[in-house]
């Protein structure tokens, strides 16, 4: 805030929002259609994915538990991952772009029952997909589990969200364009590009041999880092300041840590596949990728972490920033993690372990998961004009999500860890035991998440003053 | 950075550029890879997978095996896929060539399979893995595939997969377990998958 | 970057935002849009014309990136491999340049291999052809010791009217062995001379090698032409 007295008084012009005080409303209001679709399916999704992830973790310590077809371990798997990327955090990351761009361009969202039927579709086709899934269906491969025929169909929807996003950039009335809106316009050019292509090379004219592995490791980091972690840095580079009500910090250094997170998060795919049997320099260009991206990590969370430690106590209370605060260190860890693992002294003793499980978890479910909660829980209640109908409800999911992450990435690396000392499976029982305890906690957690958001959208409608307060 | 079609233009080419410099380029390394002998004049490897390996690939797949096996054997240095009998030199990507889908497979709750055709080249044994695999590895915590297989009646069973006597699954009074058309055909793809020749990049140690 | 846009000072009133999960209420929101991005955009513009509070981008960041990148220049000549596409494992060990040659030892599972792969479509893999069309192989009266005879046939191939064990064909086999390398065609012809129940010598690459050299480049062998060099014994 020390920028304050500096801002010199005649260059200070009476805003758009003095003159017209309702002005934020109205575009809450437009957006609640399609914002509210996303969201709820989204947090359906986040409670199936974790059902599917509890039964599998179930599975690896008691053996003959829901056996047979079609609970298989691979199955559920399969199902547990393509609902929590493309359920939970496509859909509140697109909850969140399309209610973004709208705000920051100062424009409501016309012609609003498109991006619901896109978001219907894209839902829809996700039920039919993990039904698929769990008949054996799928294609066995990371990141593109679903049959080839879902591709072309789920990218059309999400082509039509994303066109209502860009629309919202096109009409914009503002000048400067915020950091948020350069990692969304990223993300929903990386997703319809990588995907359709990837799916193309893999799955419709497989290319020759390991180059399919090629693809199919930088389609999945260009999805998990350049689509879902630019969502999520959006939300974080929003929520902060916003619910703080502080500027942030580095601002200026912005723009370096945009550019470089995309320039080297896309080099950085085939980190996962070192020790693999593809040409040794792929693999070494993945470890310079995946080092490198430790820079922009370092730079966004050099601005986000002093900015939040500033902002002091005025923000503990708050749902937004507690999720913020929990994303943004989960970010710096991954980065951290990110830039360790692929190097091969370190790939040869943990690679395929559960610490790399460990790891997804913690940018998935973690820096993402976390950071686009922040990002629903702030403008959900916007949105419906309405507050959260139970704190206590945001409480324990809070509490069911730290802790719930926390202890599932100790006991996957623990017992990670104990794979790569070539130790029998018996002797991770114990481990996995622990890790399905988590589980269930973060089941909790998206169950509470679900049931608030499911009251949000039956309490009373909102009156009128809470709407005009949430304009202010 | 108030320019949004410099910003698009600029993540285009960040997408190209690494899908140009990682995907075409291996693309163009090794599309060109055949079956080839290895030094000394031997047999074209890899050979084409008999016709019911590919109808057990599928059910590999489908039965989620991936989930917990991959296949690939990594060098010496760098993790211990040789030093634990799973293959007697590294995978390379020759070895590929022919599967239309690759599954190198990314966790190894299990063994790798690269080489599993020739560790354990015997259906019986491998049929009693699926079926029971607590029967086969004292203390698995592996779940069964019992649903690839069906009770018969002894008399007419060919191929039964014999249990330990008192083991849990034992079939009823004078049934017997027997594989599935599945069930045959998943370990016909298991037989088929083997690394145990020498390659061009990859010879076989003395 | 944007000069021409509205202004808007922070927040005077200095009250800290509420919390937003107070049941029943929402508050206003700490942080106006409008604000924000007017605030970010003088914020951004400080890159320039440093002011008090904000220092410019830091020199170290300039010098850690050139250091990362001359580290990543390093590395990746270290542990590219020469960019080939046929190195795989970086620690290998260049055998294939210091070995010398090795002595050629025939191998029957190559062998049969090989057969199943080249010949058996035509002579069956139990080597006893088909009746009429391929002569067999098994027990044939041209498998009698004579290798140069049989590595003329499958490196050139033959055609023409032939007796073998008493039975006429007349059919055409091509030059097999022209596109297999010599130690190929050694495996083969040492697995034929070798295989149910034939019992003769087996042959090295480098007689392989000589019979190539000597019949040159040239099309196939008529039956007569080759019994006129290599009568049947
Ligand atoms: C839950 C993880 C899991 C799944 C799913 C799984 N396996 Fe396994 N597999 C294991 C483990 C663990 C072992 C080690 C032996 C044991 O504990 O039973 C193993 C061992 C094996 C072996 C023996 C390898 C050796 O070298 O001894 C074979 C063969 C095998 N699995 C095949 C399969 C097939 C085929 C499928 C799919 C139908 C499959 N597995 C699915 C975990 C799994
Ligand atoms: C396209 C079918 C075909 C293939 C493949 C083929 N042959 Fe023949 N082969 C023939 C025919 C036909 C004859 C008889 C030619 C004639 O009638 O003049 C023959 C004759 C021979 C003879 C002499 C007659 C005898 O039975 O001893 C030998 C030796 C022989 N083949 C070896 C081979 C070997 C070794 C291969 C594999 C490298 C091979 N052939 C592959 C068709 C084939």
């Amino acid at each position: 805030m020390s920028l304050a007295p500096s801002a010199p008084a005649a260059e200070r012009p009476s805003s758009l929002e003095e003159t017209q005080p309702g002005r934020v409303a109205p575009i809450d209001r437009s957006l609640a259609p399609a914002v509210l679709t996303l969201a709820a399916f989204g947090a359906l999704w986040a409670v199936v994915a974790a059902l599917a992830g509890l039964a599998a973790s179930l599975q690896s310590h008691l053996p003959g538990f829901l056996a047979g077809e079609p609970l298989l371990f691979g199955r559920l798997l399969a199902v547990e991952h393509t609902l929590l990327t493309f359920g939970w955090l496509t859909n509140a990351g697109l909850a969140f772009a399309l209610w973004a761009a709208h705000r920051l361009g100062k424009v409501e969202l016309r012609v609003s029952w498109a991006p619901v039927l896109g978001a219907l579709g894209w839902n829809l086709a996700l039920a039919f997909g993990a039904c698929a899934l769990l008949a054996g269906r799928g294609t066995g491969l990371a990141w593109l589990e679903l049959p080839r025929a879902f591709g072309p169909f789920l990218t059309a929807c999400f082509l039509v969200v994303a066109l209502w996003v860009a629309s919202a950039f096109s009409r914009r009335h503002t000048g400067h364009v915020f950091v948020s809106q350069w990692y969304i316009l990223a993300a929903i050019l990386v997703f319809p590009v990588v995907h359709l292509v990837s799916q193309a090379m893999v799955l419709w004219f497989p290319a020759a041999g390991v180059v399919q592995a090629v693809v199919a490791a930088w389609h999945a980091q260009h999805l998990a880092v350049l689509f879902l972690g630019s969502l999520a840095l959006a939300s974080l580079h929003l929520v902060i300041p916003k619910a703080l009500g502080a500027p942030l910090r580095s601002y200026y250094l912005a723009p370096v840590g945009f550019w470089t997170f995309l320039a080297f998060g896309t080099w950085s795919g085939t980190a996962s596949l070192v020790g693999s049997p593809v040409p040794a320099w792929a693999q070494s260009v993945g470890v310079v990728g995946a080092a490198l991206l430790f820079v922009p990590v370092l730079i966004v969370s050099l601005s986000l972490l002093p900015t939040l430690v500033a902002g002091g106590p005025s923000g503990k209370g708050s749902a937004p920033l507690r999720f913020a605060t929990l994303g943004a260190l989960a970010f710096l860890l991954w980065g951290a993690a990110s830039a360790v693992l692929p190097f091969r002294s370190v790939s040869a003793l943990l690679r395929f372990t559960d610490v790399e499980v460990a790891h997804a978890a913690l940018g998935l479910q973690g820096f993402v998961g976390f950071s686009l909660l922040a990002g629903l829980y702030y403008l959900l209640p916007r949105v419906t004009g309405r507050a959260w109908p139970s704190p206590a409800l945001v409480a324990a999911h809070h509490a069911c999500a730290l802790l719930g992450l926390l202890g599932l990435v100790v006991t996957l690396a623990g017992h990670g860890w104990l794979q790569s000392s070539g130790a029998s499976p018996e002797a991770g029982l114990a481990w996995n035991a622990a890790a399905s305890l988590f589980r269930f906690l973060l089941l909790l957690g998206a169950v509470a998440f679900l049931l608030n958001l499911l009251l949000l959208l039956v309490a009373r409608p909102a009156r009128r003053d809470l709407a005009q307060a949430s304009a202010r | 950075m108030n320019n949004l079609s410099l910003i698009l233009a600029g993540v285009f080419a960040c997408l190209s550029l690494s899908w140009g410099g990682v995907v075409l380029a291996t693309q163009v390394q090794l599309a060109g890879l055949a079956p080839a002998a290895a030094e000394d004049g031997g047999p074209l490897k890899p050979a084409l997978a008999p016709g019911l390996a590919v109808i057990g690939k599928d059910v590999y797949v489908s039965q989620g095996c991936q989930a917990c096996h991959t296949q690939q054997v990594r060098p010496a240095g760098q993790g211990a896929d040789i030093a634990r009998g799973w293959g007697k030199r590294p995978s390379v990507a020759r070895d590929y060539i022919l599967q239309d889908r690759v599954l190198l497979g990314d966790r190894r709750l299990g063994p790798d399979l690269a080489d599993v055709g020739t560790r354990l080249a015997d259906d019986a044994k491998l049929h009693l893995h699926l079926l029971a695999p607590d029967a086969a590895v004292a203390g698995s915590t592996k779940s069964g595939f019992a649903h690839l297989y069906q009770q018969v009646p002894a008399a007419r069973a060919r191929n039964a997969v014999s249990l330990p006597e008192g083991h849990a699954l034992a079939p009823a009074p004078g049934m017997a377990w027997v594989p599935t058309d599945r069930a045959v055909a998943l370990v016909a793809y298991l037989r088929s998958l083997r690394a145990d020749h020498a390659s061009p990049e990859a010879p076989l140690p003395e | 970057m944007n000069d021409r846009n509205p202004e808007r000072g922070p927040r005077r009133d200095g009250r800290p935002p509420r919390r937003d999960d107070a049941p029943g209420s929402l508050p206003p929101e700490a942080f106006s849009d409008h604000k924000l991005t007017e605030l970010h955009s003088r914020l951004a513009r400080d890159k320039e014309e440093p002011s008090e509070g904000f220092s410019s981008t830091p020199v170290f960041l300039v010098f850690l990136l050139c250091a990362l990148g001359f580290w990543a220049g390093v590395y990746l000549t270290r542990n590219a491999g020469g960019f080939s596409a046929k190195t795989f494992d970086l620690n290998a060990p260049k055998v294939a340049a210091t070995a010398g040659p090795k002595a050629f030892v025939a191998d029957p599972k190559k062998g049969m291999e090989l057969f199943n792969a080249q010949c058996a479509s035509c002579h069956q893999p139990t080597g006893l052809g088909l009746a009429g069309v391929f002569p067999p192989l098994a027990g044939s009266d041209w498998i009698d010791g004579d290798n140069e005879r049989t590595l003329k046939i499958v490196l050139a191939g033959i055609a023409g009217e032939m007796k073998v064990k008493g039975n006429t064909y007349n059919g055409n086999m091509p030059a097999i062995g022209a596109a297999l390398k010599d130690a190929q065609v050694a495996h083969i012809v040492s697995y034929v001379n070798q295989a149910w129940g034939n019992a003769q010598p087996a042959v090295t690459d480098a007689q392989v090698a000589e019979v190539r050299k000597k019949i040159g480049a040239r099309g196939q062998y008529s039956p007569k032409e080759i019994l006129a060099e290599h009568p049947l014994k």
